[in-house]
């Protein structure tokens, strides 16, 4: 084990000793380091709970295009059957109605309400199969979550203020001509087509006339202000809660709607992570619970409790995480903790090389010390990583 | 059509505001004219003063607003005008941003 740990420490040093090939920056909220955002909230519970990452998610902004999507699920089965195969869809519902009244300020303000404005619900299906006395049974499963984050007041992005510096030239020589037409011929303001066809005309042309960096400009800093605002600051604290059902099963070749679902409610889980979130120090706690009945004669469950914090600079960060974890499987029950030190250091924007040292969970083969040294992935969201199973 | 006309009946001596309000947590920025006169330019107008309505009778107030969609969940888009001398007068427009990601509205109030 000494070997081991002197290895990754090797590692870790000649880590530090790398070139500066990236430009130093500020560590942004939302790509800490990989393990801090895997302790996050599952983006969507659904397909946590079951296990899955679709490659095509639906993404429905309307009622009517939800309904178009799940008869468009149906429309792909051989055989009619009220639960899709391989169905996944998310839905922010509070944006399936418009909200004339909801300023970006009061949206960035936070509070209470943040939860419900961020409410997302998610669906899937998939197809399972488990042993048992009677041999593999097929059946689908379905997965329904819930997930809201609550968040204070944040931070005015600073690519508003870029947007404007392209924006408010296009605006301003807009009014000025209109104000002029309408001083040189009055009747035009009640002539709301000819104001139209002015304004139209107008504004088609200072956009032409925009400088091609000056568009970029504009392309660029939208995509960046939609993204710091995903991105939130501060408290913030995400929930979720997810649930999977079983409802058909196989009979011979052909799947069919069963009188009564065998598998039932067989899967629960439900997280909770308070955090506070800067561009230096970082914290997240924990909770999170899982419980399984897929196989009716071993129902296991999980809980942990605990949290991260990470203190970063410039491409460099350094963390700390202490999780308690209960767990059982039928009669059994195990206390079990992992106590982790890292060193991660960013190479590219979503690639951290992490030295990792400490005691692991799992502790079958001895002590359980963790001394590794990884390249990890970090797309800025928690990574589809399953829930932590009993014996996974 | 993301213009609007209208009247604004004023009272000689009660002061006339302005408000924008941009929706859908949508940001942008907006230009009031009165007649040829700017007024602001900016990205919040909240309680614009206009004069009291003595002076701003007969006037022309022109508001250009132009409106970026920086939201991921949708691409709704909208700017009430709002006009507050005891009575308020509300005008409001609503438009979805496509490709280009910005939406110009206009609107023009005329002070009776």
């Amino acid at each position: 084990m000494r070997t081991l740990v002197t290895r990754a420490v090797a590692v870790g040093l000649s880590l530090l000793a790398l070139p500066t090939f990236v430009s130093a920056q500020v560590v942004d909220t939302t790509a800490i380091t990989p393990d801090f955002n895997r302790l996050k909230t599952p983006e969507s519970p659904a397909f946590h709970i079951l296990g899955i990452s679709p490659s095509a998610i639906s993404r429905p902004t309307s009622p009517r295009s939800f309904a178009f999507s799940f008869l468009d699920a149906l429309r792909g089965r051989e055989q009619f059957s009220l639960i899709p195969s391989n169905f996944a869809v998310e839905v922010n519902p509070y944006w399936w109605s418009s909200h004339p009244d909801l300023s970006f300020e009061e949206y960035q303000a936070g509070g209470i309400r943040s939860l419900y404005r961020t409410l997302t619900l998610s669906l899937a299906t998939t197809d399972s199969t488990v042993s048992g006395p009677d041999g593999d049974r097929s059946f689908r499963r379905l997965g329904v979550g819930v997930r809201g984050n609550l968040f204070g007041r944040q931070q005015e992005p600073a690519c508003l203020e870029e947007i404007g510096v392209v924006v408010q030239p296009l605006t301003d020589p807009l009014a000025r001509e209109v104000a002029t037409a309408i001083a040189q011929d009055p009747a035009l303001a009640t002539d709301s087509t000819g104001l139209e066809d002015l304004r139209k005309r107008t504004f088609e042309r200072l956009l032409i006339e925009l400088p091609s960096d000056q568009k970029r400009v504009l392309d660029q800093k939208r995509e960046q202000c939609t993204d710091e605002i995903a991105d939130r600051s501060g408290f913030v604290m995400s929930v979720a809660a997810a649930a999977g059902l079983g409802f058909l099963e196989s009979r011979g070749d052909t799947t069919v709607i069963v009188p009564t679902p065998t598998g039932d409610l067989n899967t629960l889980g439900f997280w909770a992570t308070p955090s506070y979130l800067s561009g230096r120090f970082s914290g997240i706690g924990v909770v999170r619970v899982l419980w399984e009945d897929i196989e009716a004669d071993t129902t296991e469950f999980a809980w942990d409790f605990g949290g991260r914090a990470v203190y970063s600079s410039g491409r460099y960060a350094a963390s700390a995480e202490a999780l308690y974890r209960r767990r059982g499987r039928g009669d059994e029950r195990m206390n079990e903790y992992r106590l982790a030190t890292a060193f991660d250091i960013r190479v590219t924007q979503d690639v951290w090389l992490t030295a990792t040292f400490g005691k692991d969970f799992e502790d079958d083969e001895g002590s359980g010390l963790i001394a590794l040294a990884s390249l990890q992935w970090n797309f800025g969201k928690p990574a589809p990583r399953p829930p932590p199973l009993p014996g996974a | 059509m993301p213009t609007q006309v209208a009247d604004h009946e004023v009272r000689d001596s009660v002061p006339v505001f302005l408000t924008i309000l941009i929706g859908e947590g949508q940001m942008g920025f907006s230009t009031v004219f009165l007649d040829q006169e700017k007024q602001a330019a900016r990205r919040e107008v909240r309680r614009l003063p206009l004069g009291d309505g003595a002076e701003a009778r007969g006037k022309v107030l022109v508001v250009s607003t132009t409106v970026v969609d920086i939201r991921g969940e949708h691409d709704r888009t909208s700017v009430t005008v709002q006009l507050s001398d005891g009575i308020e007068q509300e005008l409001r427009q609503s438009e979805d941003a496509h490709e280009s990601g910005v939406v110009n509205y206009l609107t023009v109030i005329r002070f009776v």
